[in-house]
């Protein structure tokens, strides 16, 4: 491959043309590992029934049918068959992937953004900073997760951006360390020392030093924390405290099935298993691209 | 050869009884915690244009020194006039103009390279914290360092990992360059590369230094390379300068004991010489627990009464450029 490389480069090719093999081994190191294209599957099956759900013939996810209640799998017009109040499962499940999704992936990115800020601060300024950042997420991590989630809603309320602000911030903790971690020791070396040395000022030290070689990590990070995200957004939903009717998600699917566990099963078995399934993959993935990115993930 | 050129009086840098000191702590409950004096009051001029070889074992401070000058750490004492100006009292602005005039090359381009950035915008990087030319003249001005350097500007969008150590190095150099630096403080620079690639960079830093008129402090535990380098050669010992000399003059008599050791050890290509080896006895005191009277004493051959007991021997000047800190000197050099 490096062969490859220096043709290429001698020839005086663009800079993509540069980039392609690093890509290639990263995407050739994780087609190596069958879980984590199982993994890959899954999650794209899920993004895919995100994305499409406007766009393909499905019945109206809301639309209420008494007379096909509790339909079974197969049933005629229902091809998962229907819920309690007769909405069709199939289009729920396709809807609910969305909410499901936006929910996790909003809540990871924010958890994500606070909680590099925070780690990045204190693993560089120390000092105070890092007294400060280090006890407040001592602090936060000393709760149970599931029970922190619910503090926060029972101070917000109910609600979907509530759920998804509760879930985020039981997360922060979780990147602060990770990205604590990964600045405490890339401030010492030598590279950090050069920018230094040639004048650089701490924001440039802090983004295009110090966080760009955190990016795989955190890539790894971000990955295995979705499934967690998902979860527990399904959760709240399932309590009632998430993601209010008529919008429904995966969780409270699965919730309004319960009641009718015995005579229908399947309408809390389908979305259980898109939960399952999903997080499944995300973890699979994530354990996939661990192995790949940063192998020093595997103590985290 | 820049021996032979005409050095205006005013060094470039003057270091005047600089000290470096670390806090430690004995014991992880806090306990009893000392100062580790990993420079301790070192007095030395640089020349402008000249090479100065700095020479220590490890541990014996000298990166700490550069990094002192490079305005890398604070000094815990004394002073550094960089032409003449006080550098340590600096405020911001007169710290970044500093920057421009001193550069630092370090040991290690594997770690010293930022591994996301291309080779382009490592060079670059100085330039635009600098706020110097615009995007176009920014490019061209990196092309021309590759090419000063010994580098193809076509391989400037490559990473660090797809070169190999010697061109790491060069690109280190390039960026130290790139602000046009009157001194370049080099950490050990040929210290982690091959032999022959050694030889290549020692070449590039002597034409650079030609074509540039840089003046150099070269950090290194390679009395070889010193000597193939330095004009003059400064030997560093627990914080301290204990013997100054030029480059000539120090291979062929050196005066300081440890010096002396230091030389015995270096290989001699005629198998025919006799080789009279000093082995220096037991390990480097602690620069935290240092004993008193002259820091040499528990590895010295020579020791005698006078040395164990403070004060420490001053850096005199025993011929003329020529600076040994040794109570001894006599004593030593008439018996041989």
């Amino acid at each position: 491959m490096s062969g490859q490389t220096s043709q290429i480069a001698a020839e005086g090719k663009a800079p993509e043309a540069e980039k392609g093999p690093a890509r290639q081994s990263l995407l050739s190191r994780l087609a190596q590992n069958r879980l984590s294209l199982v993994g890959a599957f899954l999650v794209a099956v899920s993004i895919f029934m995100a994305i499409s759900a406007p766009f393909l013939p499905l019945a109206d996810p809301n639309a209420v049918n008494t007379s096909d209640r509790l339909a079974d799998i197969g049933a005629p017009g229902h091809l998962l068959g229907a819920d309690e109040l007769g909405r069709d499962i199939l289009s729920r499940l396709f809807w609910g992937a969305r909410i499901t999704l936006a929910v996790a992936l909003a809540a990871t990115a924010i958890a994500m953004t606070v909680g590099t800020i925070m780690g990045l601060v204190s693993g560089y300024f120390l000092g105070w900073a890092d007294t400060v950042i280090s006890r407040v997420v001592d602090v936060l991590m000393a709760f149970p997760y599931f029970l922190l989630a619910l503090s926060v809603i029972a101070i917000l309320g109910p609600g979907l951006l509530n759920g998804m602000l509760a879930v985020a911030l039981v997360n922060v903790p979780f990147f602060a360390r990770i990205v604590r971690g990964t600045t405490l020791s890339l401030r010492e070396s030598d590279f950090v020392l050069a920018a230094r040395g040639m004048g650089a000022g701490h924001t440039r030290i802090l983004f295009r030093h110090i966080l760009m070689n955190s990016v795989s990590t955190l890539i790894v990070a971000t990955t295995l924390n979705i499934g967690w995200m998902i979860t527990a957004a399904a959760a709240l939903s399932f309590l009632g405290l998430g993601v209010q009717p008529p919008t429904s998600d995966w969780g409270t699917m699965l919730a309004s099935g319960r009641q009718y566990l015995s005579a229908a099963p399947h309408t809390s078995l389908l979305p259980g298993l898109a939960i399952f399934f999903t997080v499944l993959g995300f973890n699979l993935l994530g354990d996939g691209l661990r192995d790949a990115l940063d192998p020093r993930m595997r103590e985290v | 050869m820049s021996r032979l050129q005409v050095v205006p009086p005013k060094p470039i840098l003057q270091l005047s009884d600089l000290k470096r000191y670390f806090n430690v702590s004995d014991s992880l409950i806090g306990g009893a915690s000392g100062s580790l004096r990993a420079v301790d009051g070192v007095t030395l001029d640089i020349k402008r244009g000249e090479t100065l070889g700095l020479v220590g074992e490890s541990g014996c401070g000298k990166s700490t020194l550069g990094r002192v000058i490079a305005r890398l750490m604070p000094a815990t004492g004394g002073e550094v006039e960089f032409e003449g100006r006080d550098i340590l009292g600096l405020d911001r602005k007169g710290l970044l103009a500093l920057r421009r005039d001193i550069q630092s090359v370090f040991q290690d381009p594997c770690a010293s390279l930022n591994p996301r950035m291309t080779a382009f915008s490592i060079i670059e990087e100085p330039l635009v914290i600098h706020r110097q030319g615009s995007r176009e003249e920014r490019r061209a001005r990196v092309n021309e360092l590759f090419e000063l350097v010994g580098l193809r500007p076509e391989y400037s969008d490559r990473y660090p990992h797809e070169f190999s150590g010697g061109q790491r190095q060069r690109i280190g150099i390039a960026r130290a360059l790139a602000l046009n630096p009157k001194l370049l403080i080099l950490d050990e620079p040929v210290s982690a590369l091959d032999v022959s690639i050694q030889a290549q960079i020692i070449n590039l830093l002597e034409d650079l230094q030609k074509r540039l008129g840089l003046t150099y402090l070269f950090i290194s535990h390679d009395l070889s390379v010193v000597r193939h380098i330095a004009d003059r050669v400064a030997v560093m010992y627990l914080g301290q300068i204990v013997e100054l000399a030029d480059n000539e003059d120090f291979y062929a008599r050196p005066m300081h004991p440890y010096s002396m050791a230091l030389l015995s050890a270096l290989p001699v290509p005629d198998p025919h010489v006799a080789r009279n080896r000093i082995i220096l006895k037991g390990d480097l005191p602690s620069p935290a627990n240092l004993p008193k009277g002259c820091r040499f004493q528990s590895r010295c051959q020579h020791v005698s009464e006078k040395c164990r007991q403070a004060p420490e021997p001053p850096l005199e000047e025993v011929a003329p450029g020529h600076k040994v800190r040794c109570w001894n000197l006599a004593d030593i050099h008439r018996k041989q």
